[in-house]
């Protein structure tokens, strides 16, 4: 019988993969240090400056987990269409692998700013081209900051970014002037944004105003004509998308002439077409693959693995909004923290391929603040510190009770997860089995994405478990944490500490580094001191590369997403 | 006969103007929304509310249901489904034209294949009840049917494909497509069906065949198969003629409600060969709340319900000279 009815396939799915987490007997400790397939020299390796030494005829075969729905650069919303699109378009500006901003020499020739830090003067380089030959100059770029400016243009990941950039003109054909009224810390990263032809794109624009609807923008989404260091080819819908090194790039060219982006939606199949040679590189493995699925004789003969840290972590929110009588109490929050048996997790779920997370930002940067101490595993404490927020144990059944207004409440609440996270239902078994040995009753409820969303951005949850991306610049924390973003923002869980409000308005206007550091620093104190959330861990990059191929270098944000990315990968000449 | 066909298609249409109005009720009372998922869809702290406002209007999902509803039914009216909510704007017909061979061209293929292999299954068993092939084939059936496709494709890949390297697994063409010869062309297409076309078959296989021998046990345990029998007719003629025909009717109902399946297909199998189907888009548009996409989708699967049941049973007179619609 063929399995139509939609609901019947969901449950299916959903339930064979606790039976496949479940069916699994447990493996034996892994450590990533001890495993040779891991971060060999040989893929780290520059590439030399003797091009002769390098292949530079090759294509390199990427898999993409999902299909692109546009190749233009305003509109892409998900990882794997910024990572096409980050190869067909250029810009002024851009970011290494330690975040840090940086002007992208292949296209400047100068940039200045105005000592007030309110106005911007960039000049770009005579003779630049779009791929159609067309030249590319000023007034496209002043035309990209109209476009994402227009309410009618509904691009809206672009929009926050430039707020603050009030003027965009061009001077002459190569000057672009930049004003920000207000002078803010972040004024650099203001002035990033795409950058998209005008030739081609204001001509239905009169019709389809959005830049987007109609047949031509349709046409143009899904052929685009670019700026960057490969040119589009073809795209076969579902399959591959084809793009080719543009031989009249100005800047430096990328050693891989073709580029081949598999999209292969099922991370299982992604491994299988890996090992056959089908794809040279997978963006993130599961720690699972990582440690276990991939010391076969099919992988270890052609690949090797990338494991680095990034600075996305993984958090369990609690809502201290006073929705529920829990959480409002920093020694609920913190009791929380410690039952979660973190050197368990990092050892079970992650096979010790990731770190514990310490507050809302990484060790390794700037802003982070060394004299936090991380909470540990300690069920006393935490009984203590339950028991001195007034919710004691009865004796009769066992569960934590508290007398509020004459109600004695029982200490019983909800985790909600997003379906798509393999390891948040095994981080929340091994949670819920130590807080019940504490007298707590934690249920979980696993949602499907856009429920998930849903859910948190209403505030309607009592604890909730995701992980954030890292920002740029610790100024994109200003709407997780700010008052006023319970209702604008993306302070879910209605955090609220009048210090922090000042400290990030503070920031933003701090041009000082070390005065900004400070500031930064001391958020970091406060909020981990705090325990809005209780910090799992970061997130870790586990890449699976072809062995023929170098120059692999890590990001907080993983391997792809920054200057110069997969640009600086090569095969050596002869293999 | 005209008649009765004309009184069901205008029967039809309430039917799937309730359906359309449930369905749409349904995906806005859901949690969550398209604009919803395009701008908070990343973990990423870059965001405001009002900008969500502003995506939701555009889409004009701030009007009230019923206008929005009103608009919808204007433009099907008008045989336009309207442009996908997702970032591509691109129109639904397009997307799902692009989906529907892969899926249909699927389904026939298992389809036909599942009945040619089953109804002969199903006939020699019922004859031979209780022999061993029956037995032999009844407990092979059984089990086949007990594996569901998508736990059966895992090992079937890896030995197949990755370990006997014999086949591909993921999508519908090989990279050099293109360049290969009509007859290399075609081999082409017949290695990436040859898997995904099994998995899709083998559990539909065992059903019908099951289906066929117990449907065939029953009718030959009528009188007039027994009449048949005792008049001196060969057995084959009994099997084929007096029992095969009997045991058709049923086979009919179930080939009607077959159609819908042909359009879902399987969001997993397709999801794990890499097959760009309808299944895909349809799980697709669910998870990013593409609103239009997903009523497009539940119409035309509608319309193919009550078109499979219509020509179910405008087919019994063919198989049961008994029935007859004036």
């Amino acid at each position: 019988m063929f399995r139509s009815s939609l609901v019947h396939i969901m449950l299916a799915a959903a339930a064979t993969v606790p039976l496949m987490i479940g069916g699994c007997r447990r493996p034996p400790t892994y450590d990533p240090a001890e495993d040779p397939l891991v971060n060999p020299p040989s893929m780290l390796a520059s590439p030399p400056s003797d091009l002769s030494q390098i292949a530079t005829d090759e294509t390199l075969y990427l898999q993409l987990d999902g299909s692109p729905n546009t190749l233009n650069p305003l509109f892409g919303s998900s990882a794997y269409e910024m990572t096409v699109q980050g190869v067909l378009y250029t810009g002024p500006f851009s970011f290494d692998k330690e975040m840090d901003w940086m002007l992208n020499d292949e296209m400047v020739e100068s940039f200045e700013e105005s000592e007030c830090h309110t106005i911007f003067t960039l000049k770009i380089k005579d003779g630049m081209t779009w791929h159609d030959g067309h030249p590319l100059t000023a007034e496209d770029i002043v035309f990209s900051w109209q476009q994402i400016r227009d309410p009618a243009v509904p691009c809206s990941a672009q929009k926050s970014g430039i707020e603050p950039v009030t003027e965009c003109v061009a001077l002459d054909k190569l000057t672009v002037k930049y004003v920000q009224p207000e002078p803010l810390a972040t004024r650099l990263w203001n002035l990033s944004f795409p950058i998209i032809p005008k030739h081609i794109f204001e001509k239905d624009k009169q019709n389809n105003p959005d830049l987007i609807t109609g047949e031509y923008y349709v046409a143009q989404s899904r052929k685009p004509v670019g700026s960057g260091p490969y040119r589009f080819v073809e795209w076969r819908e579902n399959e591959q998308i084809v793009v080719e090194r543009w031989e009249d790039y100005k800047g430096v060219k990328p050693y891989f002439k073709r580029i081949v982006f598999r999209i292969i939606p099922d991370s299982k199949m992604g491994l299988l077409a890996f090992e056959k040679g089908q794809t040279h590189a997978i963006e993130q493995l599961s720690a699972q693959q990582f440690a276990h699925e991939t010391n076969t004789p099919t992988f270890t003969r052609v690949g090797y693995k990338a494991w680095g840290e990034q600075w996305t972590f993984s958090y369990i929110g609690w809502n201290m909004d006073g929705s529920n009588p829990f959480f409002t109490d920093v020694r609920v929050r913190t009791a929380m923290t410690h039952a979660l048996d973190l050197d368990r997790i990092i050892e079970n779920v992650f096979y010790n391929l990731a770190t514990p997370c310490h507050g809302i930002y990484h060790p390794s940067s700037w802003m982070y603040n060394p004299a936090v101490e991380r909470l540990t595993y300690d069920p006393q404490k935490s009984a203590a510190l339950l028991d001195e927020a007034g919710w004691t144990v009865d004796p009769g059944d066992g569960w934590r009770y508290k007398d509020i207004g004459g109600i004695n409440v029982r200490f019983k609440f909800t985790l909600l997860m997003p379906d798509g996270s393999p390891t948040a239902p095994l981080i929340a078994a091994m949670l819920q089995h130590d807080l019940k040995k504490l007298g707590i009753d934690m249920k979980t409820h696993r949602l499907e994405w856009s429920t998930f969303l849903d859910k948190v951005s209403k505030h309607e949850f009592q604890a909730c478990t995701a992980a954030w991306g890292t920002g740029t610049d610790p100024d994109t924390g200003w709407n997780l944490w700010r008052t006023d973003q319970y209702k604008d923002g993306r302070n879910y869980i209605g955090y609220s500490n009048p210090r922090v409000d000042g400290l990030f308005e503070a920031g933003r206007r701090e041009f000082d580094f070390e005065k900004r550091k400070a500031i930064y620093q001391e958020i970091h104190k406060i909020i981990y001191d705090e325990q809005p959330y209780t910090f799992i861990n970061n997130r870790p990059t586990l890449a699976a590369i072809d062995k023929r191929i170098g120059g692999v270098q890590f990001s907080p944000r993983g391997i792809y997403n920054f200057y110069p990315g997969f640009y600086n990968w090569w095969i050596p000449a002869g293999q | 006969m005209l008649g009765y066909t004309l009184r069901r298609l205008l029967l039809a249409i309430p039917t799937l103007f309730g359906i359309t109005i449930v369905t749409f009720i349904v995906i806005n009372l859901a949690p969550g929304d398209p604009a919803q998922v395009q701008t908070q869809g990343i973990m990423d702290s870059n965001f405001s509310n009002r900008q969500y406002e502003a995506l939701r209007q555009y889409y004009g999902l701030d009007q009230p249901i019923l206008k929005r509803y009103g608009q919808w039914v204007w433009r099907l009216v008008r045989l336009d489904f309207g442009p996908s909510m997702s970032s591509d704007r691109r129109p639904v017909l397009d997307k799902i034209r692009e989906r529907l061979w892969p899926t249909m061209s699927l389904a026939i293929l298992s389809l036909g294949i599942s009945l040619a292999v089953a109804i002969p299954i199903g006939i020699y068993s019922a004859a031979r009840q209780n022999r061993l092939f029956d037995t032999v084939s009844s407990t092979v059936l059984y089990v086949l049917y007990s594996v569901p496709s998508y736990v059966m494709a895992v090992p079937l890949i890896l030995l197949v494909a990755v370990q006997w390297n014999l086949l591909p697994f993921q999508g519908m063409k090989s990279d050099e497509y293109e360049a290969l010869s009509a007859l290399g062309k075609a081999a082409d297409l017949v290695k990436h069906y040859t898997l995904i076309t099994f998995c899709f078959s083998y559990g539909a296989l065992a059903y019908y065949a099951r289906f066929v021998r117990q449907n065939m046990l029953e009718v030959l345990r009528q009188d007039y198969v027994r009449t048949a029998r005792a008049k001196g007719l060969r057995e084959r003629h009994v099997v084929m003629r007096h029992g095969f025909r009997n045991a058709l009717i049923p086979v009919v109902t179930l080939f009607g409600l077959l159609l819908p399946a042909i359009i879902g297909g399987s969001v997993i199998l397709e999801v794990m060969f890499n097959w760009p189907g309808m299944g895909r888009l349809f799980f697709e548009s669910m998870m990013s709340r593409d609103q239009t996409t997903i009523m497009a989708l539940t119409f035309i699967t509608a319309c193919l319900v009550l078109l499979g049941t219509l020509l179910a049973d405008l087919s019994y007179p063919f198989v049961d000279p008994r029935i007859a619609y004036d």
